[in-house]
């Protein structure tokens, strides 16, 4: 009984430290979206970077000025639409179209995207 | 020889029509057509999962866009 009792504390205990893992792990990879937002915004500003339809930032020019941190950001973005595509019971692909859709409404005029069909425009 | 031979062919005759006149069942499994309103329900958890981690970073970039940003 005493030993049962333990078992059922351990694994309470190892669910409480998975989820604040979770937790601290989802607000890293937030503050790192944040931090790259201005470095982003210029890229984007000077049309180096367009947003795909699968919901990643791809190089529009030859110039691939800091791709370093292009890289760097459809890594952390891959690691979400998994996360939420695990979490949901979808494909990593389904949830990218879904946030390519979101980005596409809050885009800028001026920069560039990427339609269904795959075709690159400027939004107007 | 030749009523033999008649009669060989009618046989062979009512041998041919008695095949081909065969009868199948086919058996076909009930096709499962998932319900439209799972598929709905994915996407639009998808969306709200999307905007729940993303909602404040969209909030940040869309703050960041009101000063103006220096091209480099």
């Amino acid at each position: 009984m005493k030993n049962k009792i333990w078992r059922i504390l351990l694994i309470l205990c190892l669910l409480g430290i998975s989820s604040t893992y979770s937790a601290a792990f989802a607000e890293s990879l937030k503050e790192r979206f944040k931090a790259r937002l201005p470095i982003i915004k210029v890229l984007k500003q000077k049309h180096i970077v367009g947003e795909n339809n699968k919901g990643f930032l791809e190089f529009i020019t030859d110039k691939k000025e800091k791709k370093d941190v292009v890289d760097a950001e459809n890594s952390d973005r891959s690691k979400v639409y998994s996360a939420i595509a695990k979490r949901e019971g979808t494909t990593m692909e389904v949830v990218g179209i879904h946030r390519a859709a979101q980005i596409e409404k809050k885009a800028d005029p001026g920069e560039w995207l990427q339609d269904a069909r795959g075709r690159w425009y400027q939004k107007k | 020889m030749a009523k033999l031979a008649i009669a060989l062919l009618g046989a062979a005759f009512f041998l041919f029509a008695a095949a081909c006149n065969t009868r199948h069942a086919v058996e076909v499994e009930p096709v499962e057509i998932k319900p439209i309103h799972i598929t709905i329900d994915v996407n639009v958890r998808v969306e709200k999962a999307l905007e729940d981690f993303f909602s404040d970073i969209d909030e940040a970039e869309e703050e960041s866009g009101k000063s103006p940003t220096k091209a480099e």
